[in-house]
């Protein structure tokens, strides 16, 4: 044997060593491949977490769900969440800081101050935002990189005016709303009212107040009591709404009781106790839906979580799903990612199809439920596109 | 051959030994003892996580304990007291343990009756959806809520639901905050290696990192919450891109887990690094340590092994020099040195050889050359192989090359001859003095005489034919001129015996005529001389009668003699009739008679009985009579004499003897003794003509036999004869 062949074979016993390093590296990054980062931002804390939370939980349902399966072409996801804790100055922080880790869009915010707040930022740094809950009717046109999966809650107000007016035969009604989710609660209200005004009915009177201050529902709710309507319109968190519901049967005040759908979450009724049997609940989603879907994603979401999801767990879910396809045929590349999301027709989500429209906002049905035994039930489905019950 | 197929080279082979008898199993035995240690190391370590967990869920339990005992005084406090009692003593207890954010009692009907701290916007309000309440059935044992995160404070929290005897209950708001500030307290600097609760569902309750328990974060998909909510547990789990080790232990009582975890990479690390530390440095080692082995092997092995093989090569085509090579190498080892020194010894014993051989071809090869016999060597075929020069002179072929361009066949005159020599020389494998003709190359053709032999191989096969050839044409040709010469040699002795027989038969009958003719003469003197004496005896005087008498003793004699000679002449001309005849018989029959003509005299026969003889029985007892009254009478001097008759083989010959103890005679007159009237002792001793030996004599060669004698003076004489 030559001294070449005797360097050959140190050589190759080297090369075995390196190459079984090799390997085992290469193994590992195929496992995971350059996962694709994804964000997801909302409020974790404070306020309103439970939106927040339960709308992750959502999201990260369905990216642990694509993962194993193998993810996108092999690619996992890797989901980055951030805590906005409900502040506007805060949503642009994190999101700056998703933007700057690489992530090829982001799903949020869960609702519509923190969302407005980020616009500019997506639009700068052309990354596609998603909401799943966001519903502030002037998010609309706002940018070309904003989509929702539910549905401008103007829309949704004007239609459970017309809803109330018409077929509870409710002509004179009050309003109570909470200031401290103004974006909403107050656009709500404006157009609810000037609906249910238009349709010829009379809004009593519309009582603000503010959840922070704690303050005491009984001398309110006397006031609307005295002005004599048919019934209540509540727009507030789900604990809130409770404990105005509460207080309402506490004063011995048995009016027809009328909920946004910001309090259609479980604690409305745990909270609500026997005071909540019996009111409507304009709902952005339909969580008494039977799907086989939808019962799976519920039975997952359990298993997974503890607890029942809520519209906003349903939603961030879909959030998630529409992203994940999208993703799919861009083959995990932000770009083409905002016309593959355009081009979204008859999305199958757990309950309903959507589509979205050219502004990004989803065009699906929503549903009016009602609190039975401790249970809402869904009894009306208002179609996209229509003011009429169908 | 050696049959190995490919044989490897030493220190490739050394170097295979060296990887699967030695750095294999080292390695393997290494591996075997770093997955063993960190398999023991793994093991403690997860111990240790399970100690971990277990100290804090013992915190845990304590802590839930503690927090029922209270509830389970203001529910006792409840039954036996006023509502103003019982406010008092709940908000004193409520500020004493601080365990509880809110307390409230709840009546019959599950509306808040009293709480603290007190709050009017509850107050009255129906808390009958809460699950606890609703769907509690054992209304004795409190009841641990799912947690959630208190609007109020922000921090995990639980409801305890005490169910009252006589209905209604003491529902606790616990704060989990205090588990919280536990598990900061003893927070690592490591971000994985943690300390954390989970509820039921996974979702964190206390955390190291408090935001993720504020974000109300769920770990319920890690493979220990899975199994830790059973039982104590232990495993290794991938945690945020890392792999972990955990241990897991539940708090029964509310199903939270305690989990304990600490990243496999920080604790393993240092022991990894050192163990491949280790690794790298023996695997250095050992690669120096191969590779200086392998120089010393080449250097010392190798090399020497090489020069021998290309020294045996050089041998091999004849080159003896190379070798020296293999003196001037460094030798280590005994063996290859006595190798190496008997290699030296093998080449100058071979080229000794070499050399001898190499004379002895050239002697050989110069004898083939010059050798006047022709030489040769020809294949099974007959092809011609190898000649020398006489053979090719013998043959008159112009070349070598002419002459080894034939086959042996076509030389022969007559194909029959080669099939024979060929037969020949195969079944005895050696053919002498084979003569045939051949063909000369001006096709002449020559006599030849071939010596040759067969040599075979180890199989018997045939290898080649090998021989001499004579030219014999000269020796033929004189053969044939002697024998032409004998055969005129032949003729003209039978022309002369023919003449020389009549001459013969002229002559005896010239001698009868003659003798015949001379008795007349002979008896008329006689006569004559008879009337002289007789008419004139008066006339006479006595020297005139001894005259006459002396003339007519001669005349009588002559006349005796011419009858001799007419007797032997006789013999000459009888015909002869060959019968069997007893010579015992024959013998004893004549020396009986002779003793009866002298009976006085003393003589013994010896006569050996049954002597048979092919002869003429007549001129036999004639050749016994002479030779016996012979004998008798050269006897009769002895006083005790003896007469042999007998016979003896002398070479395979039989002979007859007569012997007697005589007077003999002297040998040097022995050739005279046959010869007609031929006399070697005086007659007035032995009376006789001298004429019966002739008779014996020409009666043997007439049977074709001889006669012949021998004898001393004085002692007796013996005389042979033989019949054919």
């Amino acid at each position: 044997m030559s001294r070449q062949g005797f360097l050959g074979k140190s050589a190759l016993i080297i090369l075995i060593v390196a190459l079984i390093g090799v390997l085992m590296s290469v193994f590992e990054g195929c496992a995971r491949k350059e996962p694709i980062k994804i964000g997801y931002a909302a409020q974790l804390t404070g306020i309103q977490s439970n939106i927040g939370v339960q709308a992750r939980n959502g999201v990260q349902l369905a990216v642990e769900e694509i993962n194993d399966s193998g993810g996108i072409d092999g690619r996992q996801i890797d989901l980055l969440v951030r805590d906005d804790k409900g502040k506007p100055d805060e949503a642009q922080i994190v999101d700056k800081e998703l933007i700057k880790a690489g992530v090829v869009a982001i799903i949020g915010h869960a609702t519509s101050g923190q969302t407005k707040a980020v616009i500019p930022i997506i639009n700068d740094a052309h990354i596609v935002l998603i909401s799943p809950t966001s519903s502030a009717p002037d998010l609309t046109d706002k940018s070309k990189y904003f989509f929702r999966v539910t549905i401008p809650h103007d829309v949704r107000a004007a239609a459970f005016a017309q809803l109330i007016y018409q077929h509870r035969h409710i002509k004179k009604i009050a309003v109570i709303y909470d200031t401290d989710n103004a974006a909403y609660s107050q656009s709500y209200q404006e157009r609810f009212t000037s609906k249910f005004r238009e349709l010829g009915g009379t809004v009593s009177k519309v009582t603000p107040f503010s959840s922070k201050e704690e303050p005491n529902f009984d001398p309110m709710l006397k006031d609307l009591r005295s002005t004599g309507v048919q019934g209540l319109l509540i727009i507030a968190s789900d604990f809130d709404t409770a404990l105005i519901a509460q207080r309402t049967r506490l004063i011995g005040w048995n009016i027809p009781l009328f909920s946004s759908g910001w309090a259609q979450t479980e604690t409305l009724i745990k909270s609500g106790g026997r005071a909540v049997e019996g009111i409507e609940i304009e709902q952005s989603y339909n969580l008494d839906s039977k799907s086989k879907a939808y019962s799976d994603f519920r039975k997952n979401y359990q298993k997974r979580f503890g607890q029942e999801p809520n519209y906003a767990a349903a939603l961030g879910y879909e959030a998630a799903e529409v992203l994940i396809a999208a993703l799919k045929k861009t083959g995990g590349k932000p770009d083409g990612l905002r016309e593959e999301l355009l081009k979204t027709s008859n999305f199958k989500g757990l309950v309903d199809t959507f589509s979205f429209n050219k502004y990004g906002d989803a065009v699906r049905p929503f549903y009016v439920g009602v609190i039975r035994n401790g249970k809402i039930v869904t009894i009306d489905e208002i179609k996209p596109g229509s003011n009429r019950k169908p | 051959m050696l049959n190995q197929g490919n044989p490897i080279a030493l220190d490739k082979m050394m170097l295979r030994m060296m990887i699967l008898r030695l750095l294999l199993p080292l390695f393997l035995l290494g591996l075997l003892s770093i997955g063993l240690i960190g398999y023991l190391g793994e093991r403690s370590l997860e111990v240790q996580q399970i100690q971990r967990a277990e100290f804090v869920a013992r915190i845990v339990n304590h802590y839930l304990d503690q927090s029922n005992r209270i509830l389970d005084a203001i529910a006792r406090a409840s039954q036996n007291s006023t509502p103003k009692e019982l406010s008092i003593f709940m908000q004193s207890t409520w500020e004493a343990y601080g365990y509880f954010d809110t307390i409230y009692y709840l009546t019959k009907d599950n509306r808040i009756r009293q709480l603290v701290p007190p709050n009017p916007r509850y107050l009255g309000l129906d808390m009958s959806n809460l699950p606890y309440i609703r769907g509690n059935i054992d209304k004795t044992k409190p009841e641990i809520s799912h947690t959630f995160i208190s609007l109020r404070t922000g921090s995990p929290t639980v409801y305890i639901i005490r169910p009252l005897p006589d209905g209604g209950h003491v529902v606790g708001e616990l704060s989990l905050k205090s588990l919280q500030d536990e598990i900061e307290l003893n927070k690592s600097a490591a971000r994985a290696e943690a300390v954390f609760i989970m509820d039921s569902s996974g979702t964190l309750i206390a955390h190291p990192s408090e935001s993720l328990v504020r974000e109300q974060a769920n770990l319920g998909h890690l493979e220990i919450f899975k199994k830790g909510i059973r039982h104590a547990t232990s495993s290794v789990y991938n945690y945020m891109g890392m792999g972990i080790l955990g241990g897991a232990v539940p708090v029964k009582q509310a199903h939270w887990v305690v989990v304990a975890q600490t990243p496999l990479l920080m604790v393993l690390g240092p022991y990894i690094w050192t163990l491949g530390a280790i690794f790298l440095a023996s695997l250095i080692v050992w690669l120096a340590l191969v590779w200086n082995l392998r120089k010393q092997l080449r250097f010392h092995v190798v090399n020497p092994l090489v020069q021998l093989s290309l020294g045996t090569t050089a041998i091999a085509v004849g080159d003896y020099s190379q070798v020296s090579v293999l003196a001037a190498m460094p030798i280590a080892f005994a063996e290859l040195s006595r190798l190496a020194t008997d290699f030296l010894k093998m080449r100058d014993a071979l080229e000794a050889r070499q050399i001898a051989l190499q004379e002895s071809e050239n002697r050989y090869r110069s004898l083939f050359d010059r050798v006047p016999t022709g030489l040769f060597r020809s294949a099974p075929s007959g092809q011609l192989e190898d000649v020398n020069p006489a053979f090719i002179n013998m043959l008159g072929y112009p070349d070598r090359d002419k002459m080894l361009s034939v086959n042996d066949a076509d030389l022969y005159l007559i194909t029959g001859d080669r099939d024979r020599w060929h037969n020949l020389v195969e079944q005895t494998g050696l053919v002498r003095d084979f003569e045939t003709r051949m063909y000369r190359y001006d096709k002449e053709i020559i006599w030849v005489r071939i010596n040759s032999r067969v040599a075979t191989g180890g199989n018997d096969e045939v290898l080649f034919y090998e021989g001499s050839i004579e030219d014999i044409t000269d020796r033929k040709r004189a053969e044939k001129e002697v024998r032409e010469l004998n055969r005129s040699l032949e003729r003209r002795v039978e022309d002369r015996t023919a003449a020389l027989k009549n001459a013969n038969k002229e002559l005896e009958a010239f001698a009868y005529s003659v003798a015949h003719d001379l008795r007349a003469p002979l008896r008329r003197i006689d006569g004559l001389s008879l009337a002289i004496s007789e008419d004139y005896s008066d006339r006479l005087d006595n020297l005139g009668i001894d005259y006459l008498n002396r003339i007519r003793v001669s005349a009588q004699r002559m006349g005796q003699l011419i009858d001799d000679l007419l007797h032997l002449s006789k013999i000459a001309r009888i015909e002869m009739q060959i019968e069997d005849v007893s010579i015992s018989k024959l013998s004893t029959f004549i020396l009986s008679s002779l003793h009866d003509r002298e009976p006085e005299r003393k003589v013994s026969p010896i006569i050996q009985t049954d002597i048979d003889a092919k002869a003429d029985p007549n001129l036999m007892r004639i050749v016994l009579e002479n030779l016996l009254e012979n004998a008798w009478k050269f006897t009769s001097e002895k006083e005790e004499a003896e007469i042999e008759v007998g016979t003896i083989f002398v070479e395979g010959e039989k002979v007859y003897y007569v012997r007697d103890n005589g007077a003999g005679f002297d040998m040097q007159y022995a050739k005279k003794l046959f010869e007609p009237f031929q006399r070697l002792h005086p007659e007035a001793a032995f009376p006789g003509n001298g004429i019966g030996l002739a008779i014996a004599q020409r009666i043997i060669a007439r049977h074709g036999g001889r006669i012949w004698a021998e004898a001393e003076v004085d002692k007796g004489a013996t005389f042979y004869f033989t019949l054919p």
